[in-house]
């Protein structure tokens, strides 16, 4: 075991982030867990099933054989109306798939953590948004953390937000780089969580003995468009909930990140938008560069779907050039991340100089010289950032 | 900011070490993040861990190449280690080894550790011992931070065994 043998709550102490995010899961009492415990794994499910089986953790652990059997368990249990959870990443977000359009067509709650890795072939176990990226439209909020209490604190708010807009949620932590980090972080206590999110009690339709129903049954073209609509209805409800849930977190908790959607302080003309760890490292470079030819604000999204789109807008309003860091590729395209912002501003009738950064896929962390060709070319052309040994190559699609 | 490497080999418990690093220099307020080299690990193969150590919040993430601290569990990794490239001028070396040696502008300090580890717990294992000799010699943490915090991480009867060992070994080294 790697982890810490005993926390204590209410407590700053150092964890790494898959034990902050696993003892967040803890305090929020989801009564059906269900795992693949083989790689690709991470040192969440590993935490969890300690717990469970040391009992200080009261869940039903399902051990399954696949990834997709794990996301079927789930949705069963959800499907009789109790709090549920789960964590996987790349090949096993992948497998998932299937079964998570289901799980969001029947509006069944749950929380899941992803330490996001990239995706086969080649075979590569790293950091890399492409496996949530391939999840893009499936419906499940995806809300990207950038350090340990963050995930921690994101966790508590997720079974909220689910529980309320009756949607799936994804917790996410870059894989290794943050989810195996040491770090400082509080992990909360039991009554001030359960304050917070209270029983779960569902209000949806559930199976129920007493009460026999069939659910996910078929929907012939004459409905399946109507409960398509109000799925995207219930996305867009979801921008308000996040930010309201977020506000009232920082009231209970004294922690907030943003305002839940995106988090900003936009000064400068200059702007660089990305996701994920990489935030902490701009934000500092943010402080280095003020006052000099390269200063810049950064625009970090935790929510990527819901995408904030009015908050964004808003931020850019007085932008004249934009980065946007994507950790991923839509191949024949661009960075998804790069794509979205392109699509609201465009949407917008506005005109700016953007341009895309591809970094770090695969594990290639980002060093601070990378980051500087990035602050010092934004707005200019697009690139893979430190591809064929060190360079930079420009790419462009039109 | 302090930064520290560790090589080690799979097994050895390198992973442990930074965890540990990084729970003592808490315990005596500082601020830490530490984390392990990031792959497919095998029992014996080469393995590092990293920790950043500083007064103030630690506002980066990037990958460390360069460090004020490399730890080496054993002498013979300096075969395939590029010591100097992974260091500054005034940087230090701490090795588990037999042998002297000698790098320019660094200062190196070698210890035989296996012998005080197969005293004390049977097998050669130094993980927590160079964890103490770091603390001796950055004066980040008192010994004292480290046995509290060998105790957050390993079962007592471990714990016990590693903090006999570390504060003999401390008495032992004062007296060189």
């Amino acid at each position: 075991m790697v982890g810490i043998r005993k926390v204590e709550y209410g407590k700053k102490q150092v964890l790494s982030t898959s034990d902050a995010i696993a003892y967040a899961v803890k305090l929020c009492e989801p009564k059906v867990t269900a795992v693949y415990p083989i790689t690709p794994q991470t040192w969440i499910a590993e935490k969890i099933t300690e717990l469970i089986n040391n009992g200080e953790m009261d869940s039903e652990l399902i051990l399954v054989e696949s990834e997709h059997s794990a996301c079927s368990a789930v949705l069963g249990a959800a499907a009789t109306g109790v709090r549920t959870f789960s964590a996987t990443s790349s090949q096993g977000l992948a497998l998932m798939n299937e079964v998570l359009h289901v799980m969001s067509g029947m509006r069944l709650p749950t929380v899941f953590a992803i330490a996001s890795r990239a995706l086969s072939s080649p075979i590569n176990i790293w950091a890399d948004h492409s496996d949530l990226m391939n999840s893009r439209d499936t419906s499940w909020i995806q809300l990207f953390c950038e350090s340990a209490q963050e995930a921690h604190d994101t966790i508590i708010q997720a079974y909220k937000i689910s529980e309320k807009v009756l949607l799936p949620v994804f917790v996410v932590v870059d894989g290794y780089t943050l989810s195996h980090v040491y770090e400082p972080v509080i992990i909360e206590t039991r009554s001030k969580v359960k304050s917070f999110i209270g029983e779960y009690k569902p209000t949806h339709a559930y199976l129920d003995p007493k009460k026999p129903m069939t659910q996910g049954p078929i929907s012939y073209p004459s409905d399946y468009m109507d409960f398509k609509l109000e799925q995207q209805i219930a996305m867009n409800n979801a921008l308000n909930v996040i930010k309201d849930v977020n506000r009232k977190f920082k009231i209970k908790f004294g922690r907030n990140y943003g305002n839940g959607l995106i988090d900003e302080n936009v000064k400068s003309k200059r702007v660089i938008i990305a996701m994920g760890s990489a935030c902490t490292t701009l934000r500092e470079l943010e402080r280095v560069y003020k006052k000099t030819n390269y200063e810049f604000s950064l625009i970090k999204i935790k929510s990527f779907r819901p995408f904030p789109k009015k908050e964004l807008l808003r931020a850019l309003s007085d932008a004249t050039e934009i980065a946007v860091i994507d950790r991923a590729m839509s191949y024949g395209n661009a960075g998804p991340l790069f794509i979205e912002v392109s699509s609201a501003l465009g949407e917008a009738g506005l005109k700016k100089k953007i341009n895309n950064f591809i970094v770090g896929l695969g594990g290639r962390e980002a060093r601070l010289k990378d980051f500087e060709f990035i602050i010092k070319n934004i707005g200019k052309k697009s690139y893979w950032v430190n591809v064929n040994e060190g360079k930079n190559i420009s790419f462009r699609m039109v | 900011m302090i930064e520290v490497i560790i090589h080690g080999k799979g097994g050895q418990g390198v992973l442990k070490a930074s965890q540990l690093l990084a729970l003592s220099a808490f315990e005596s307020k500082n601020y830490v993040q530490a984390f392990p080299s990031f792959g497919a690990e095998r029992r014996g193969g080469p393995v590092q861990g990293y920790c950043r150590i500083n007064k103030k919040e630690i506002s980066i993430r990037t990958p460390i190449d360069k460090a004020n601290f490399v730890l080496l569990f054993d002498e013979n990794m300096l075969k395939t280690i590029n010591v100097l490239k992974e260091t500054y001028p005034g940087s230090v070396i701490i090795i588990n080894g037999k042998k002297k040696y000698s790098f320019p502008e660094r200062e190196t300090i070698t210890y035989n550790l296996n012998s005080i580890g197969l005293k004390y717990l049977g097998k050669p294992i130094v993980n927590t011992l160079i964890i103490a000799v770091f603390g001796k010699i950055s004066k980040l943490f008192k010994t004292t931070d480290l046995i509290k915090s060998l105790y957050k991480i390993f079962p007592k009867e471990v714990a016990d065994k590693n903090s006999k060992m570390i504060n003999e070994f401390m008495k032992e080294i004062k007296k060189v």
